[in-house]
């Protein structure tokens, strides 16, 4: 009697494991995506890159809250500026919501009048086109720590993509729809997502009114879901938690909302126990990407590829240091005067320990600065805007090494 | 006619009731209504603790209790000693959904959590609290925000 059971039990869940291994091909399938239509002609409607390479988004996520957490680039892998689309960062503070465009509404409100717009009335706007990158405020901040951190260079600064966004320019929306001297009375902007805990943040309407537009577009096709799909607000150069995704409204005001995302987050605490609220700008900053953490060089000679960026001014010239910042070198930039950049240097390397730094200098003679000399300034508890120069220690054994000099 | 009429009302008031809107930091459009202390602990172990723990010192969510210091090693930020105006607690918590079912909370549950946790810091020890109290706390922290822009 017991052996029946037994039969009978192993019976069905061979049953299950044959269903749940349909079940997982399938789901396979639908990954792999590729209908009749598609292997018949060879072709692919939507290509995927090859099966050889494995680059993707490192995820670290609360563990308890589904959705809450980030998604870090592999810039240690990419080349070039533009983040592809599937690869750029994420910050979730209340996970990623897939909104249908039918039941999607913007509305824009002053006190006394309330316009709403369709994704459809958005996209029939006149289109502009910006090269701008988004980096969190926070990124870069492990650096805070007292002690380096040996992590990949992902995982210290790949809260940074950059896109070409396409969309609508706020201030077109604005004074298509109101009047001038409407929008004149107002000095704040509140934006409001549509995700779970309802985000918001304010903006300076002076400081942003003219560069500031609704993506509607990144790289050519339109946002994803995780991107803020269909509608999400961007000001070139400002932190990315002004870049607020799903974006539901825009309200005009007299002052900031004071919301709990530009008072207990994304402000700076002070070495003296003030904090700096509405540090927007993100100042500029370089980054060697290779080598980085994890590689192990080979005598002679090297090739060093980095990136710079601003979101305040231009970049015009990218410097390398053998020395740990006694000495340095011009590195070759991709493009000069540009909001960011690809630069690299070429150097012959003969196995002694060398301390490896970049650093970038702006149109307006802005030096990015020293660790130690930011640190004078920001204390070790800012938390958000490390804008430094990081210190790589290549021993003679060819090991890539986080230090602070 | 009046069934219609009736349901205008009721769907509008439906959609009034899930309507976000921005609390002021000096509380002037807080809704009526009040909230406990007890009720605020009940609540706060069924959807709260989870995450930021048993007494709000934060666990896989952000710490809400303390007194820690701001300046110097070693500082933690709470919402005791760091958030600068009490009424955007209830602003933070009216956006909020339920984890469990996700739904928002009602205006009376809200102040009843917003009271507790001030409570766990030590600045509101009433057992009740309502609009006039809660826009009446000092935080601690208030004067301690800069900026270029006021």
């Amino acid at each position: 009697m017991k052996n029946l059971i037994k039969e009978k039990r192993n019976f069905f869940k061979n049953i299950i494991i044959f269903l749940s291994s349909i079940l997982f091909f399938k789901k396979l399938k639908a990954y792999q995506n590729i209908s009749e239509f598609e292997k018949n002609t060879g072709f692919r409607n939507y290509g995927i890159p090859s099966s050889f390479e494995k680059i993707f988004r490192w995820i670290v996520a609360n563990p308890v809250t589904r959705g809450n957490g980030v998604s870090y680039s592999p810039l240690s892998k990419l080349k070039g500026t533009i983040t592809p689309n599937g690869l750029h960062f994420e910050r979730h503070h209340y996970g990623v919501i897939d909104i249908n465009p039918k039941n999607y509404e913007l509305e824009i409100e002053t006190k006394n009048k309330s316009k709403k717009f369709s994704l459809s009335d958005l996209r029939q706007n006149k289109i502009i086109t910006k090269r701008t990158f988004i980096e969190c405020g926070g990124n870069s901040n492990l650096l805070y720590n007292k002690i380096p951190t040996q992590t990949k260079l992902d995982l210290i600064h790949g809260l940074f993509s950059c896109s070409e966004w396409s969309g609508v320019l706020l201030k077109s929306l604005f004074f298509e729809n109101f009047k001038k001297n409407e929008i004149k009375k107002y000095k704040w902007v509140e934006l409001t997502s549509y995700d779970k805990g309802s985000y918001n943040i304010s903006l300076p309407i002076s400081k942003i009114i003219n560069e500031s537009f609704l993506a509607l577009y990144q790289n050519g096709e339109p946002i994803r879901p995780e991107q803020g799909y269909p509608v999400r607000f961007i000001m070139p150069g400002y932190e990315g938690s002004t870049s607020v995704k799903w974006l539901k409204k825009i309200t005009l005001r007299q002052t900031p909302a004071f919301s709990r995302n530009e008072t207990s987050r994304y402000t700076d605490l002070l070495p003296d126990g003030k904090s700096k609220q509405f540090s927007f700008d993100m100042m500029p900053k370089s980054i060697i990407t290779k080598p980085s953490f994890g590689d192990k060089l080979e005598k002679g000679n090297i090739v060093i590829h980095g990136l710079a960026w601003s979101g305040v001014s231009l970049i015009n010239r990218v410097q390398i240091s053998l020395d740990g910042g006694k000495s340095w070198k011009e590195a070759k930039l991709n493009e000069k005067n540009s909001k960011i950049t690809n630069f690299s240097y070429s150097f012959n390397w003969e196995g002694k320990p060398i301390l490896l730094q970049s650093r970038c200098i702006d149109n307006k003679k802005y030096f990015q600065p020293s660790r130690k000399k930011f640190l004078e300034k920001m204390g070790n508890n800012a938390y958000y805007h490390f804008n430094a120069i990081s210190t790589y220690k290549i021993n003679s054994n060819g090991k890539v090494e986080h230090v602070y000099s | 006619m009046f069934i219609v009429k009736f349901l205008i009302i009721f769907f509008s008031f439906q959609c009034f009731s899930n309507e976000i809107y921005t609390i002021e930091i000096d509380g002037s459009n807080l809704p009526n209504g009040e909230g406990t202390i007890n009720d605020g602990k009940k609540l706060y172990s069924k959807n709260c603790s989870q995450c930021h723990g048993p007494s709000g010192e934060g666990l896989y969510a952000p710490e809400l209790v303390g007194k820690g210091k701001l300046v110097g090693n070693e500082v933690s930020k709470t919402v005791g000693n760091f958030w600068p105006y009490a009424p955007k607690i209830f602003d933070y918590l009216k956006r909020a959904k339920r984890k469990e079912n996700e739904t928002f909370f009602s205006d009376e549950e809200i102040y009843s959590l917003t009271g507790y946790i001030l409570n766990l810091n030590g600045l509101f020890s009433a057992e009740k609290i309502n609009k006039k109290l809660l826009s009446e706390i000092i935080m601690p922290n208030r004067e301690n925000f800069i900026s270029d822009y006021y």
